[in-house]
């Protein structure tokens, strides 16, 4: 018996390599053009910076792209995924072999010989076999099991795919095996040749001989058939996952600007996404991304209270839009096309808390909050057309500067009478508290400043409050899309900081956190901002602050979305209730980066809803493990919960405190 | 369709904003200037007559100091076409005759097919200014209009408020003064286009001594002016206990509505006797 690579026979008098000839250039032409298409559709988009820090991009590309950091988050899915994943990446030297091997007639790649073929083999090998054994896998969770989250959207994709890679590595075994019988040995320790083997041995040399032909060729034509496959399907993500990962996001908190190539909001034309082409080059990289895999809605609280929205449906909506209208000669037809209102509706962009969850299950890291507030943006800047209840906070921030409408003269009453020094008069202050509106006008956030202020004068830290100067942070504006009110109130309180020579700012709020720290340097307000949980721990270190007193209660915590997901605060909070002597922590099922959101993030504080409320929803989950307590640290989660704990009518038997009173009442 | 809307730049006193709480007097570290809302009304039912129209000018015009400018450029931003600023050099405790002679002698050397005012302003609550420009242009006046139809040939048809939700129904010719409530609409909210091309816009800027006002004699003169006499007023805080929506109801309402004595039914002679019975029981009526 001997063995012939099969592109050095002839099919049907036809030598083999002009076979593979012919299929390696009608395949690649093919793929080139449909590329050369998703190509133009990406180029239409708007600038967005994406080639700074390139070592930490480099970094969290090894991180999340090649090691799939996130995938594990649903385990077995994630499991299966890195398998096929890293057999892709392990496969590809041998796919190249092949196709060279047919393009050379027979000739082998000269590395592949040796030490180091027997031990690539000996990889490959096993790998084929975990890949075809994590198919079978996922095609049992996909067809069986059936995930919440797989559906709303095309299953036959997934399943051709699946069917695909199967075939792909079936044929491969079949092929190598028959090599192994008919050349007697082969190079390294072929796993998967091996299990073929004792089949194909049984049959004969000839079946052999047909059956390793025939693989291969089937194996040549599959490769290069689901090559074409990837730009029309959700298998695009093969190509784009990695750069994907690669220019994700790095500015943790804050929104992009209206326009990233203008500056000042009073020079933009056209603000916000009302036309495919509004869409930033990334943005339309993310719709490319999508693997459908559904993690993000099976995530995002609105989908959980039946809302309209699911950022699955959106990103796969805007997804096939921007296919369907791509041509590969004409100008591109989805450029000035409308979405919004059209491929997006308006009950989707409101619905949004933009609390980030979706954000942080992605696994090819596809940004959402950016798209619905530029979404936002259009109708609020340019079409005048938004719940109204928000209408009256712009006319309530525009004239008094904070969202209650209540007036800068009343910005100190909470503090009436304390003696809190006013920077205005003084200067010699350690720390400036931002107070935020919550904690200057709503009478249960009052209580949390006061507390605050108690623990600061405890700790011997002079305090200052900008009383009257204090403006909204902005970030209900900004959030609702109204880009041009952030910047106005950003901008003077920026001057009125700056003004003063004020360099450390700390905050109970953290929204106002999230918007002074990672939002306000891009509009020169450049502070030290510290919120008040990283303050009171770092007290508590130092030995400024002892706890005393015992809670002796069954506490859980909620972490509020601006400061867990968004700014990675969490344990803190949770160590600070630890070192309360009688604590006993526990935890929802949703918490740390998987907590469930409030509900008042995203402007919602102040919209009217319909349906489940998401802060009944919440409580819900926090009761669940009969807590004696619910502790927060952010003033509207703190309202929300209360109200839902009322609803459910515990008011009185599990109380909502902010973590900063159940310090206060242990020094 | 030429309209003119009068407008004017208001002291917004709400709660307890721009007041001192001891002597009730108002004060002018607290206070915010708005555009006076019944005015905003007025602009914006200019803006939707132009644009039901297909074609006209909308001229705002002010009276005031020169922070009045503020509200000049947003109703710039809401979409007028040009505003003038009649700069007020006196502006303490002004008569309305005065406003009034003033703006009708800018007004009367330009074209118009409308006057628009609001019906009065939130600061001092006079009402009177859009009233005496109508008397000395010698023009139609309908006040607290709440719908305004001139699509019907020449002349406009008008709806004006009533007490206890009723209408009148007016005709009157164009040129016409109306001032109007704010039931009429409900004003946009500018959009930032709009913003950015009010900024760039020029005001045309009038000296009131260059104006040919109509002479009138002052009719108003201050006799004291002075902080209120105080009744003690006791104003209780919601309780933080409450929900949102009650606390909020609190507020509005001065105290949760704890109605004494429930309700009667029956006819009209039951009705009576009970209601009767219960003034006797509370002391109200002597027995």
């Amino acid at each position: 018996m001997h063995w012939n690579h099969p592109a050095a026979e002839t099919i049907l008098g036809i030598p083999g390599h002009f076979l593979a000839w012919a299929i390696v250039i009608t395949g690649l032409l093919v793929f080139g053009l449909t590329i050369y298409k998703r190509w133009k559709l990406m180029r239409l988009g708007r600038p967005d910076p994406r080639f700074s820090d390139l070592a930490r991009r480099l970094a969290d590309l090894i991180k999340d792209g090649f090691l799939q950091r996130r995938q594990p988050r649903y385990l077995w899915a994630g499991i299966s995924h890195i398998i096929i994943f890293w057999g892709f990446v392990v496969l590809a030297l041998h796919s190249f072999d092949l196709v060279t091997g047919g393009l050379g007639a027979g000739r082998e790649l000269s590395f592949m010989t040796g030490m180091f073929g027997a031990a690539y083999n000996s990889l490959k090998d096993i790998f084929e076999f975990l890949v075809l054994a994590a198919c079978l896998a996922a095609l049992y969770h996909r067809a069986v099991i059936r995930p919440e989250r797989y559906r709303d959207s095309r299953q036959f994709e997934a399943y051709l795919v699946l069917g695909l890679i199967i075939f792909l590595m079936l044929t491969d075994m079949v092929y190598e095996s028959s090599r192994l019988v008919l050349a007697g040995s082969g190079s390294g320790f072929l796993l998967s040749a091996r299990l073929i083997k004792p089949v194909l041995s049984g049959a004969g040399p000839e079946f052999t001989r047909t059956a390793g032909l025939l693989s291969y060729w089937l194996h040549f034509l599959c490769f290069f058939f689901f090559l074409n496959l990837l730009p029309l399907s959700k298998h695009f993500h093969i190509i784009t996952a990695l750069p994907n990962v690669f220019f994700k996001n790095l500015n943790q908190g804050a929104l992009k600007p209206a326009r990233w190539e203008v500056r000042d909001i009073e020079e933009v034309e056209d603000a916000g996404t009302a036309v495919y082409r509004d869409f930033t080059w990334k943005h339309i990289l993310d719709f490319f991304s999508c693997a459908e895999c559904g993690r993000c809605a099976d995530n995002c609280p609105a989908n959980a209270a039946g809302q309209p929205l699911s950022p699955k449906r959106l990103t796969i909506n805007l997804r096939d839009f921007g296919y369907s209208h791509s041509s590969l000669f004409s100008r591109n037809g989805a450029r000035n096309l409308p979405v919004l209102g059209e491929v997006v509706r308006d009950e989707e962009i409101w619905a949004c808390t933009t609390c980030g969850a979706c954000e942080r299950e992605c696994p090819v890291f596809i940004e959402y909050i950016d798209k619905i507030v530029d979404f936002r943006r259009r109708r609020v800047l340019m079409d005048s057309r938004f719940p109204p209840e928000v209408e009256q906070i712009y006319r309530h921030l525009e004239t008094y500067g904070d969202a209650w409408g209540t007036g800068p003269a009343l910005r100190e009453d909470w503090a009436r009478g304390l003696g809190i020094k006013n920077i205005q008069t003084e200067s010699d202050i350690d720390v400036l508290y931002w107070v935020g509106c919550a904690g200057a006008f709503d009478s249960r956030s009052q209580q949390v400043a006061l507390s605050f202020v108690k623990i600061m004068r405890k700790a011997g830290v002079r305090v200052g409050i900008l009383g009257p100067l204090e403006n909204c942070c902005g970030d209900y504006a900004r959030r609702t899309g109204n880009e041009y009110l952030f910047q106005f109130l950003a901008k003077k309180n920026i001057e009125i900081l700056r003004r003063y020579n004020i360099r450390r700012i700390v905050t109970t709020c953290p929204h106002g956190y999230n918007c002074l720290k990672n939002e306000y340097p891009r509009l020169g307000g450049d502070f030290e901002v510290r919120h008040a949980m990283e303050l009171i721990f770092e007290l508590i270190n130092n030995g400024k602050l002892t706890l005393t007193g015992e809670l002796n209660k069954t506490v859980i915590y909620h972490d509020p979305c601006y400061l867990g997901r968004h700014n990675g605060i969490y344990d803190i909070p949770r160590k600070i209730l630890s070192l309360i002597p009688g604590t006993v922590l526990i935890e929802a099922d949703r918490h740390g980066e998987r907590s469930f959101c409030c509900g008042a993030g995203g402007g919602h504080f102040w919209m009217e809803s319909s349906g489940p409320r998401l802060n009944d929803l919440r409580t819900d989950q926090l009761l669940a493990g009969s807590p004696e307590m619910i502790a927060t640290a952010c003033p509207y989660c703190l309202i929300m919960l209360e109200d839902g704990v009322e609803s459910r009518e515990k008011k009185g038997q599990v109380p909502v405190r902010d973590i900063i009173e159940v310090v206060a009442d242990m020094i | 369709m030429n309209i003119i809307v009068c407008v004017k730049q208001v002291a917004r006193i709400y709660v307890q904003n721009g007041y001192d709480p001891v002597t009730g007097a108002v004060v002018g570290d607290g206070l915010v200037y708005i555009l006076n809302p019944y005015d905003e009304n007025a602009v914006e039912e200019a803006l939707r007559q132009k644009e039901r129209a297909g074609r006209g000018r909308i001229t705002v015009i002010t009276f005031g100091d020169s922070r009045a400018e503020e509200v000049l450029r947003r109703c710039l931003a809401m979409g007028a076409d040009e505003a003038v600023h009649v700069l007020d050099q006196d502006p303490g405790g002004r008569d309305p005759w005065r406003t009034a002679a003033v703006l009708a002698g800018v007004i009367k050397t330009r074209e118009y097919d409308l006057l628009l005012f609001g019906k009065k302003a939130i600061d001092d609550e006079m009402g009177q200014v859009g009233t005496f420009v109508a008397e000395l242009l010698n023009l139609p006046l309908v006040t607290s209009v709440t719908a305004v139809d001139l699509t019907g040939g020449t002349g406009a048809r008008v709806q004006r408020a009533l007490d206890r939700g009723n209408r009148e129904e007016v005709a009157c010719s164009l040129p016409a003064v109306l001032t109007v409530d704010r039931m009429l609409n409900h004003p946009r909210y500018p959009t930032l286009p709009a913003r950015q091309a009010a900024r760039a816009k020029t005001i045309e800027r009038v000296d009131p001594r260059a104006v040919d006002v109509f002479p009138v004699p002052p009719k108003m003169a201050i006799v004291r002016l002075g902080p209120p006499t105080l009744r003690p007023k006791k104003i209780l805080a919601p309780d933080s206990n409450m929900s949102e929506a009650d606390r909020m109801k609190f507020i509005m309402t001065g105290g949760l509505g704890d109605k004494k004595g429930g309700s009667v039914g029956g006819d009209p002679e039951q009705v009576a006797s009970s209601i009767i019975e219960f003034l006797k029981e509370k002391r109200v009526i002597p027995n």
